[in-house]
């Protein structure tokens, strides 16, 4: 719990003496192309603050959120692995239950509901506030119920000084803890890629040091990822422009004949079921395995998946699933152009650290 | 059709405002050069707002989306439905009897899934009169087609690939057919900037379309609305009968498909006011 003595040194820098609850507003700071994008999503009854996302942090990082103090959100969603599971297919939740999907990388997600206005797989969950309040209670994850959290929370010397400064109360409750998990993740952003250089010198003119040049490959990659007729991935995964590499949006991709019910569990639609949310492209190299159900290891995998894989029965495919035909060098070039895409800076960012 | 084209040298007096599709709430109200009269005397010089409504039929009904069945059919008898329909506009356009045009510099995509996309209030107030016609352009013109220049428009990723010339989709029209096996096989019928893949080097054309309503004269004097309905069997046909055994998915790369959606396209929309 070194950490924690941390996160209280930088809060109580900002406090002024005189005054017991003056937040200070937290500036998201943002790469200059995500100005091609709308701005992100902050709701208004949660603004961003600098004590709110120092305690958001320390909450994320909090064991005391699981039943037996085992295990915090970070446990399954680590910064070192753009906070997924590193390598885990499924996660274990306290007492090693085992979770029924692939915990999700965490980032951009300030922008994650813009279109389909849903977090989650199967899109449980309509706020980042919400969605921290799945994990604490759900059996196979971290067991606990909310008023004892609150309670153990309360029962620290620290914590009650921090919701004080942060929020301007002492009684801690679970919808401030939500709101301040909340207000940590809208900050983690992802946005300095090779791709993301090479897009900022080729098109604003912005120039960075090294060679932020694409390679043959990579070029012929990126073409066959924007090509309609090729490998036709921009539709469902964004493109230059869009800067998140995912359009948000409910897809099935035909992984089984069999689908999952994905979207339609929550919506009981069944034009929803074997729909999940389509993930970013942004690092792979750090979220494998693959898939709501991590099946696939390597890109190799899904690529050829995606190439001649696909299960062109499941209900709700989409139309665009089908085989692609590509070549060996294609599929290779594809790999090349999706592995610029890798934030090397996002997952040692020591501000996402404990 | 092309009535900018006619107007081109006062395009290029005003492309600063033509091309700002954010904040400019002024009309922008052109003559055609060659025309010194513009005899319309206006006693009320109020000015009003207009609003859109963007309306989708099918076999002269309103659009169903997502049935389980393929109620349409197109000009080749060819059983369809539709489970998409996104499309963008642009530059609405009211003509005055003689020769002033007034052009909003807006755009407004419209997504059948997201209920206030249906009523566009343009921004430009339209001055009291009597209109000859009102018209649009389907896309963006090509001094509004820019690669990555709208924020809420690349957000979702309606990005046009520069592979196959850039700017920015103008239609997604999607769902599902019964092909030649009387099997349901998927249709996504996307236009945008018409690539030609068989030139070398590729060539990429404009592709978008100016359409001036048919019976679209309207008398303004108060606040008004109208209706631009979609009429959706005619994408695919008049000229061109659209065969979609053979324009299935992928058409964004296929010129000749692209071009035959511009052809039809200046018979699919209809005006109408209450």
């Amino acid at each position: 719990m070194a950490s924690c003595r941390e996160d209280d040194d930088t809060v109580d820098q900002v406090m002024p003496p005189d005054k017991k609850y003056t937040p200070t507003p937290y500036a998201l700071e943002l790469p200059p192309h995500f100005n091609y994008i709308n701005s992100p999503i902050i709701p208004a009854d949660n603004p961003l603050t600098v004590e709110g996302v120092a305690l958001g942090k320390k909450l994320f990082f909090e064991r005391m959120l699981s039943r037996d103090n085992s295990i915090s959100c970070a446990s399954c969603h680590a910064p070192s692995e753009a906070f997924n599971d590193q390598g885990m297919v499924r996660s274990l939740g306290v007492g090693g239950t085992l979770s029924i999907r692939n915990a999700m990388p965490l980032f951009n997600l300030a922008w994650g509901s813009v279109t389909s206005r849903r977090f989650n797989w199967h899109g449980s969950t309509t706020t980042l506030e919400q969605q921290a309040f799945g994990p604490v209670r759900d059996p196979l994850e971290m067991q606990e119920s909310w008023v004892n959290v609150a309670s153990k929370l309360q029962g620290t010397m620290d914590y009650p000084r921090l919701f004080e400064k942060a929020f301007g109360t002492n009684i801690i409750d679970s919808n401030l803890v939500v709101k301040a998990i909340a207000q940590f993740e809208r900050t983690l952003i992802s946005g300095d890629s090779k791709f993301d250089r090479y897009f900022l010198e080729t098109q604003e003119g912005i120039n960075i040091p090294g060679d932020n040049s694409l390679t043959p490959a990579e070029s012929r990659g990126f073409d066959i990822f924007m090509a309609e007729g090729s490998g036709d991935c921009f539709h469902c995964h964004g493109t230059p422009f869009q800067i998140l590499w995912t359009t948000n949006e409910f897809v099935n991709n035909g992984l089984d004949a069999n689908p999952d019910s994905g979207l339609a569990w929550i919506t009981k639609n069944a034009l929803d079921v074997g729909r999940f949310k389509t993930p970013s492209l942004r690092n792979l190299a750090f979220t494998a395995p693959y898939m709501h159900d991590g099946r696939f290891a390597t890109l190799d995998e899904v690529v050829e998946f995606y190439n001649s894989g696909v299960n062109v029965n499941s209900p709700n495919i989409d139309g665009r699933q089908k085989p692609r035909n590509l070549t060996v060098q294609q599929k290779a070039d594809l790999i090349a152009f999706l592995n610029t895409l890798n934030d090397s800076s996002f997952v040692t960012n020591p501000a996402f650290r404990p | 059709m092309n009535f900018k084209n006619s107007i081109l040298s006062v395009l290029a007096l005003s492309i600063l405002t033509f091309s700002s599709c954010e904040d400019d709430n002024e009309p922008v109200v052109m003559q055609e050069p060659m025309s010194a009269k513009n005899t319309t005397i206006l006693n009320d010089t109020s000015n009003y707002t207009a609003t859109i409504n963007l309306t989708q039929l099918a076999n002269n009904s309103a659009l169903r989306m997502n049935t389980t069945d393929h109620p349409y059919t197109n000009a080749l008898n060819q059983s369809f439905n539709v489970t998409k329909l996104q499309y963008l506009i642009s530059d609405v356009t009211f003509f005055l009897n003689d020769s002033t045009i007034i052009v909003d510099s807006g755009y407004h995509y419209v997504d059948l899934t997201n209920s206030t996309s249906l009523t566009y209030m343009i921004k430009t107030k339209i001055p009291a009169g009597t209109y000859s016609s009102v018209g649009f352009t389907f896309g963006f013109d090509e001094e509004d087609n820019i690669s990555g220049a709208y924020t809420d428009l690349n957000t979702l990723g309606w990005n046009w690939p520069a592979i196959f010339g850039g700017g920015y989709h103008f239609l997604r029209l999607e769902g599902e057919y019964l092909d030649s096996n009387n099997t349901s096989a998927e249709f996504k019928t996307h236009m945008g900037t018409a690539s030609d893949g068989s030139a070398m080097p590729r060539t990429n054309e404009i592709n978008h379309f100016d359409v001036i309503l048919p019976n679209s004269n309207l008398t303004v004097s108060s606040d008004f609305s109208f209706d631009i309905e979609m009429n959706i069997e005619e994408w695919y046909t008049n000229p061109i009968d659209w065969d979609f055994n053979v324009w299935n998915a992928p058409v964004m790369p296929i010129s000749a498909a692209q071009k035959a959606l511009n052809s039809n396209g200046s018979s699919v929309f209809t005006f109408k006011q209450q």
